[in-house]
């Protein structure tokens, strides 16, 4: 009591933030405790040597390799099409929303059969593909179709959110100013929207990063650290598990920050 | 400033560039693949014995890269039929189910495995049953709903096969009532590999398990005796009289735990596939250090085994 009360009396007093801190703390709480409970095997197992084993690393690579093109690619198709659904009415347009939170709805797992019936060896177009070299499945490139179904969702929704919340008179008067529709948006709205599309691409990021449901399904070799993870967790159990996951935290934790600290760059000129 | 913003943009992009050529590079790269290698879907209770053991070990020697990816058996047979897996090799932890499911045109059964209770030292349950006074199911009978995990029957031959297990237990040492008291007892894990990890935490006192798992993850290991632990090939006669109803109401007999392997005829390393197959036989040590039993009765094929493969 007497600390809450410290607390309180430091720094700013904010009163009002009492019931939402403790609110909130319930639910650190509650992720904390796995995270601790799981780092807390660390000391028995040797880090170092699981990560310098050859699959370790090249699951590594792998992912390093895919999640950042998955999160290019969801990025440069998504942005538009959010800020097309930001601005613009059209029938059908409750349908398109829908469409882009459908891969957030089905069990990654699903969203995997579904790429496979789509573009499966055995169908017309992943035939094609596999007869042309560029094998669709069991790929890379099947890594990055399965993150990219799972993930994109994150940066068309929050971006769509951030468009939402700029002020469309701002575009109106650059119009007005003489700029084109293209000017206008790079220079006006994509600066101004600029948090909400670097928040949606962080998360996309860390849900490629992490994906496994649907990448196991298209791709399940070559492996990424999600999958070795599995193959590590089949044969040795949780101990067997804890380097990689590891790597996972701290690759991601990297990308993260530095992505949020890029975002946090002056987005107008200042004078 | 303005300038400041400039070259700050200019080096972000030229920076963004460079990722962007590299990965693309290296993505091409990686998907002509390079070098030969061999796609092996597996039973998942394989998995240690291929990454760990048979795979290091074949690419030492070949040159040949093994890919391997590991499901329940049922999962496997399912990816095939339904085509959404083309692998070289297949290997089923049953060797009837891959059977009676594909209709390959050959296959050849390579090992056994043995069935018995994997538990957990820390436990007043493991301790006992590792000091071997009391026999196993007496001390699984004193457990509470819950501590004692089995394979989802439904899901996994090794669900199904601990229920026949017990089943013949309750025949073998004249136990009344046993299976019924111990199918109600029990968790049923749905997923094989969570089945271990369950008793590692120390969420279940043990898990009945075949024995390659338990030397997989270190955990003591009591196996059951041959007139139910399902290794013994001749005993099959006395394995089938117990049985196990699905709840779509079809039926199976108890039978030995043989895993078979087969190359599907439109394999893409077909050639690759037939010298990872022989290697297997080859080297029957690598299976046995791995869990397995590989004794007298194997390999046996079924069907016309291809000329490159030498029995």
């Amino acid at each position: 009591m007497r600390l809450a009360r410290g607390w309180l009396n430091g720094g700013r007093r904010r009163p009002e933030l009492v019931v939402p801190a403790l609110l909130g703390g319930v639910l650190l709480l509650y992720f904390l405790l796995p995270f601790v409970a799981f780092l807390g095997r660390v000391g028995s197992t040797p880090i170092v040597a699981g990560l310098s084993t050859p699959d370790a690393r090249q699951a590594i690579r792998h992912s390093l390799l895919t999640a950042p093109v998955s999160t290019a690619i969801a990025t440069v198709f998504g942005v538009p099409l959010a800020y097309v659904l930001a601005r613009q009415s059209f029938p059908g347009k409750r349908l398109v929303a829908a469409v882009v939170v459908l891969p957030l709805v089905v069990p990654p797992v699903v969203g995997g059969a579904m790429i496979l019936t789509a573009v499966g060896r055995f169908t017309p177009l992943g035939s094609a593909a596999a007869a042309a070299g560029i094998p669709l499945t069991g790929s890379l490139l099947g890594v990055v179709l399965a993150q990219t179904f799972v993930a994109a969702p994150f940066v068309v929704i929050t971006s769509r959110a951030g468009f939402g919340a700029v002020d469309e008179r701002l575009e109106q008067a650059s119009r007005s100013l003489g700029y084109g529709p293209l000017a206008t948006f790079w220079n006006v709205s994509l600066p101004l929207a600029r948090g909400s599309i670097v928040a949606g691409v962080v998360l996309t990021f860390a849900r490629a990063m992490g994906e496994f449901g649907a990448t196991m399904m298209v791709a399940y070799n070559p492996r990424t650290i999600p999958t070795q993870i599995w193959v590590a967790f089949i044969g040795g159990g949780i101990d067997a598990i804890l380097p990689l996951a590891l790597a996972l935290f701290g690759l991601t934790l990297l990308v993260v920050t530095t992505l949020q600290r890029l975002g946090r760059l002056p987005a107008v000129v200042e004078r | 400033m303005v300038s400041r913003w400039r070259s700050e943009r200019c080096s972000r992009r030229t920076a963004l560039r460079t990722v962007a050529v590299s990965t693309l590079g290296g993505l091409a790269g990686c998907l002509g693949g390079g070098g030969s290698s061999v796609d092996v879907l597996s039973a998942g209770s394989l998995a240690r014995t291929f990454e760990d053991h048979l795979n290091p070990a074949f690419e030492a020697d070949t040159g040949i890269r093994i890919h391997g990816e590991y499901h329940g058996t049922n999962a496997v047979l399912r990816m095939i039929e339904d085509e959404t897996k083309h692998p070289d090799v297949i290997v089923s932890a049953d060797a009837t189910l891959l059977r009676e499911r594909l209709s390959p045109d050959w296959d050849i059964e390579f090992a056994a495995n043995s069935l018995g209770i994997a538990a957990n030292p820390e436990t007043a349950f493991g301790r006992r049953l590792v000091a071997g006074d009391e026999p196993w199911y007496a001390l699984a009978r004193e457990t509470d709903d819950g501590d004692l995990a089995i394979s989802d029957p439904e899901l996994d031959p090794l669900g199904y096969r601990a229920i026949q297990a017990f089943d013949l237990a309750e025949a073998e040492h004249d136990l009344a009532g046993f299976r019924e008291a111990m199918t109600d007892r029990v968790y049923m894990e749905p997923e094989e590999p969570q089945l271990l990890a369950g008793v590692e935490t120390g969420a279940r006192v043990g898990a009945v398990v075949y024995r390659n798992m338990a030397v997989d993850h270190d955990l003591p290991f009591h196996e059951f005796p041959p007139a139910y632990n399902f290794a013994d090939p001749e005993r099959a006669a006395a394995y089938a009289e117990a049985t196990y109803t699905f709840e779509d109401g079809t039926t199976v007999a108890g039978r030995p735990i043989r895993y078979n392997l087969t190359v599907p005829g439109d394999a893409d390393n077909r050639e690759a596939a037939h010298r990872l197959v022989q290697y297997l036989l080859d080297n029957p040590d690598i299976l046995q250090e791995a869990g397995l039993t590989v004794g007298e009765a194997f390999p046996r094929s079924t069907g016309d085994v291809p000329e490159a493969i030498d029995l």
